[in-house]
């Protein structure tokens, strides 16, 4: 090989490779993660001003998290998991009638699938106790009556009150609500390109530099290996993802895993999938219809899902890949995996 | 513009070397001047001493190697996690990428520009060249390389780059829904 030869390549090889890393640090977004409702957040901003978005988004997930977390002592809702009531002007009092105004419209929308009082089921279960268990009927029939938020959370303008023993959990409504506010502000701030990713509630905004579509995997509980995918989802911005899954948060009961989505017909927990992704416009609608749907028979949950044109990726418990009419334009599956609808 | 300037003074290695405010200017406006003048004195000894052990692919390998490390230190040296996949890629002229997904333990063997070029991946993932027929075997010089580095064989055209699951996940999708 000439040593002109050998030059001409290096040169190429070198131009490459210094293009491809000025390529690359240009199309890498900031990220910061930080811990927020016991899990962690992490912003993806592609600007030139990343740490005012950080900042606002920890605000934002703080303030949420201050006021509405289930396992925050001080917090609004456990004072009035506490006392069953809480007054106008009282802290935290505003941004929690605004939330369970919103939980009550999905409550009813989703046939009472979504529920924020089943958390008395969670807590007959020993979900807040250390001490998992699995409850006698008998035990369960004495607490239905507080598993309905309906019968039980009256919202008025002047205070919030609930009945005495009912429980209410917001969980499963309250990242959504934070990311819907996060969207807000950061599009209010003048961010164009970015993701919000809420252990998993995602939501997008705008392209990456290069005006491709947001990629998002679907984690694949069914795979060993923790980073194995069961979808790929590809999502222009303006979206919102959520997963629910019985897989991230579950108790252990001779050796079963009990997974803390409650289906509202039997008291027990859901158990028709294992994974349940819903694609839609709003974070809080997401987030909701994800839990909803996991918790419903699967009959009953694809019905549902095809009726209301929701974009859902659905996988069974017994391995089952279902992708709705509405979420094949944004859904594709790795490998050779078949799937129905 | 800054990459052709860091060749041109490779052509003159003695001009730069002997230039001390061209030096500094370099100094002030590139972050890259230290591997420049690395670059420039190994040819400088190529030039003057001529050792039997290198010969020219070998020098290229180096400087490349040099070039290089400012973009293993932009990686980082953050957990990469288990290696689940590697990929080949050649810069010839039709470049290729082969992805071989991560066998247990044992060797691969293909057929490249110099001739055979065997990999040998070992239990914990790491790959090294095992055996190859370029001029200069300095691929099998370096060793084991694990997630996040490379091998790079010069002769044959080809980049051996062990692949970790986490960087993976990170550059796939843009994130997780779980």
């Amino acid at each position: 090989m000439s040593k002109n030869l050998l030059f001409v390549i290096l040169v190429a090889i070198l131009l490459f490779l210094y293009l491809g890393t000025f390529q690359s640090s240009s199309n890498t977004p900031y990220r910061k993660t930080i811990i927020a409702m016991d899990t962690y957040v992490t912003t993806s901003v592609y600007s030139k001003d990343p740490q005012a978005a950080f900042d606002k988004v920890f605000q934002i997930f703080s303030d949420v998290e201050r006021k509405v977390s289930f396992f925050e002592e001080k917090s609004a809702l456990s004072c009035l998991n506490k006392r069953h009531l809480i007054k106008a002007g009282e802290a935290g009092f505003e941004t929690l009638k605004a939330l369970l105004e919103i939980t009550l419209s999905y409550v009813k929308e989703t046939d009472g699938y979504f529920d924020p009082s089943f958390a008395i089921y969670q807590a007959a279960y020993g979900f807040y106790d250390q001490n998992p268990r699995i409850p006698a009927d008998e035990d369960i029939k004495a607490i239905v009556h507080l598993a309905s938020f309906q019968n039980n959370v009256h919202i008025s303008e002047e205070e919030i009150k609930t009945e005495r023993g009912t429980l209410i959990n917001l969980g499963g409504i309250a990242g959504g609500f934070a990311l819907e506010e996060c969207k807000k502000a950061l599009l209010q701030k003048g961010y164009e390109n970015f993701l919000i990713d809420d252990a998993g509630d995602i939501i997008t905004e705008g392209t990456k530099p290069d005006g491709s579509l947001w990629k998002i995997g679907v984690k694949d509980p069914l795979d060993e290996n923790p980073n194995s995918l069961a979808a790929h989802i590809v999502l222009p911005g303006g979206k919102a993802v959520s997963t629910s899954g019985s897989y991230e948060r579950f108790i252990e009961v001779e050796g079963k895993k009990l997974n803390h989505i409650f289906d509202p017909m039997t008291g027990r927990p859901a158990e028709s999938f294992v994974s349940v992704t819903v694609i839609g416009d709003s974070p809080i609608f997401v987030d909701v219809l994800s839990t909803a749907l996991f918790a419903m028979p699967e009959e009953k949950a694809i019905s549902f899902t095809e009726n209301s044109k929701i974009a859902a990726f659905f996988i069974t418990a017994d391995g089952r890949r279902i992708i709705s009419e509405s979420a094949k334009n944004y859904i594709t599956l790795p490998k050779r995996q078949n799937a129905q609808l | 513009m800054r990459n052709s300037d860091d060749i041109s003074k490779l052509e003159q290695p003695d001009s730069s070397l002997s230039d001390s405010s061209e030096t500094e200017d370099s100094k002030s406006e590139d972050m890259n001047c230290e591997e420049t003048k690395g670059q420039v004195s190994l040819e400088s000894i190529e030039e003057s001493q001529k050792p039997i052990f290198f010969n020219k692919s070998d020098w290229a390998t180096i400087i490349l190697l040099l070039l290089l490390a400012p973009i293993f230190f932009l990686l980082g040296t953050a957990d990469k996690g288990r290696i689940i996949k590697y990929e080949i890629s050649s810069f010839g002229d039709k470049p290729e990428k082969i992805t071989i997904i991560a066998p247990e333990s044992g060797i691969y063997e293909l057929d490249a520009l110099a001739g055979k070029f065997v990999l040998e991946f070992a239990k914990d993932g790491k790959v090294k060249v095992k055996s190859s027929e370029c001029p200069g075997k300095n691929c099998m010089r370096q060793g084991f390389a694990g997630a996040g580095e490379s091998i790079i064989c010069i002769p044959n055209m080809l980049m051996v780059e062990p692949i970790g699951e986490k960087q993976r996940a990170i550059s796939e999708v843009d994130a997780v829904t779980k």
